[in-house]
């Protein structure tokens, strides 16, 4: 279980998170909704360890994580999914997927790598093919096999669907409940509420680095101003 | 004929100073100046184990190879990475800072006079083919293919150069899969300082061993690094063995004091046709 408790994050003078409370339990797909620059993906950021909070806690099983380097996030299960894919357009698919299992010392990454082709047949189509050459909707897939072969117990996704066609937006969520149900907790971060609370079990909608709104992915679904803010009506 | 192997043998040297530079900079993002003077110095190490201590040629080179290592990771942890996070700008002025200090230290402590450096083996030039070459030259193209063999399997093929490859195209992302980028850029460092005392140590006994013997070296090196694209290892490669063909044509047909000259007006005319170097691929545009 990922907790954070009253975090703050300043850039600067800027106050990006202000107080933030979330929870993460295992086995379910928590969303985080939010506009821009709500804090977002500062949240994941904070959570990976790129970012130093000013105040707050952050427990991963109940142990704080606020001395960890990101390296040692990555080996304790922790893995982020970057915005816009970031995959290395120069290697090839079999080498991206590599690097995904760089912090692994067991020798089990042959096994992992087809398991990842399972979940994405079309990266196997292509494993010599290097990253740059891929479509928006493969290199989302390769981006999240990626961080699959870190063997993640918490993958945190930043905007899957971002400048991604609608049907593979579809595939791709279709696949995100197939990891979780084999058993990776989910944080989801999305500008696609809809997508998302569908897929979800809880969800957080942050407002200017605050919660303003939190609870059950059906309710929040169904709350009034959730609809009007966020799924357009 | 001659006159272009003679090119092809010191564009060698030009090669490995480039392929340092490019080597850091591809990771770090920073066009060390002081690399020239890094090297210097560990040119005046293997000296004074050659002279002082009397070791054989090829222990005072593993020896000051093994300098050069540390003394990458020494200038990279105890300067460097403290200002990684300033912008690129500010940590090459830092460079150039510390080829100041590198040079003033090494006047301090071995003087200016330009003193004769061995080499690593002797004896007159002999006939292969139809051109001249001695045993020293065949062994400075011989170490050159060596090392850039190695180069490419060390990337190609183990754990570490794949993520120095990774590192290089994207930090962040490196850094989300678990990659020690700070290890990384330490590699970088030493590898790339040991790179450039090597071509320090095939430059002292052609142009004597002084604190300024890389000056021109290293400027040369750059304008090959340039060429070749600046982000490119094998452009670092070829550039720097054009720039050595074409410096020792200008020489011969032309004059030997233009070389210069004329090297950097063929970078402006390369430049002018392909502004991103002759192997520099499209730049790829990172989004923060």
């Amino acid at each position: 279980m990922l907790k954070l408790s009253d975090v703050h994050v300043y850039y600067g003078h800027v106050h990006a998170l202000r107080g933030l409370n979330m929870t993460v339990e295992d086995g379910k797909i928590v969303s985080l909704l939010g506009g821009n620059g709500a804090g977002k993906s500062t949240t994941l950021k904070m959570i990976s360890r790129l970012i130093q909070p000013k105040k707050g806690s952050y427990e991963m099983d109940g142990q704080s994580m606020l001395k960890d380097s990101p390296s040692r996030v990555v080996k304790k299960g922790i893995i982020h999914c970057p915005e816009n894919r970031r995959v290395f357009p120069l290697l090839t698919v079999e080498e991206n997927l590599k690097i995904g299992a760089y912090s692994r010392k067991d020798k089990n990454v042959k096994e992992d790598l087809e398991k990842v082709f399972l979940y994405f047949p079309r990266l196997k189509e292509r494993v010599k093919q290097k990253a740059g050459t891929l479509s928006g909707g493969e290199q989302q897939m390769l981006a999240i096999g990626r961080s699959l072969m870190g063997k993640p117990k918490i993958l945190l996704l930043d905007e899957p669907s971002l400048g991604i066609a609608p049907i593979l937006v579809k595939e791709i969520f279709e696949i995100i409940k197939k990891i979780n149900k084999d058993g990776t907790s989910i944080l989801l971060v999305e500008q696609n509420a809809n997508m998302a609370l569908g897929i979800s079990d809880y969800a957080y909608v942050l407002e200017n680095g605050h919660i303003a709104l939190e609870g059950h992915s059906q309710d929040l679904r169904n709350n009034d101003e959730v609809r009007r803010l966020y799924l357009g009506g | 004929m001659q006159i272009i192997a003679s090119g092809l043998i010191f564009g060698c040297i030009y090669a490995l100073a480039a392929l340092g530079l490019v080597l850091i900079f591809k990771t770090t993002e920073v066009a060390n100046f002081a690399h020239g003077e890094m090297a210097m110095i560990t040119t005046f190490i293997s000296y004074v184990f050659l002279s002082k201590y009397g070791f054989p040629y090829l222990a005072a080179l593993g020896l000051a190879l093994l300098f050069a290592l540390v003394f990458g990771i020494v200038v990279y942890v105890l300067v460097m990475k403290r200002v990684q996070s300033a912008p690129h700008l500010n940590q090459v002025v830092l460079t150039l800072g510390l080829f100041m200090i590198f040079n003033g230290l090494a006047g301090l402590k071995w003087g200016y006079q330009p003193t004769s450096f061995p080499e690593a083996f002797h004896g007159d030039p002999f006939k292969l083919g139809s051109i001249f070459i001695s045993t020293n030259e065949i062994f400075t193209v011989g170490l050159t293919l060596v090392l850039m063999l190695l180069f490419f399997l060390l990337f190609r093929f183990t754990k570490a150069g794949l993520g120095m490859r990774a590192a290089s195209q994207d930090i962040m992302a490196s850094e989300l899969m678990g990659i020690k980028v700070s290890g990384v850029f330490m590699g970088a460092w030493a590898i790339g300082t040991a790179l450039g005392g090597i071509a320090g140590m095939m430059t002292a006994p052609v142009t004597f061993l002084s604190p300024n013997m890389m000056g021109e070296v290293l400027i040369i090196a750059f304008a090959g690094a340039v060429l070749g694209g600046f982000n490119s290892l094998p452009g670092a490669v070829i550039g720097g063995l054009i720039v050595g063909v074409f410096e020792n044509l200008v020489s011969y047909y032309v004059a030997p004091e233009l070389k210069i000259v004329f090297t950097f007006l063929l970078i402006v005319v390369v430049l002018y046709i392909r502004p991103q170097g002759i192997f520099g691929g499209a730049k790829i545009v990172k989004k923060v």
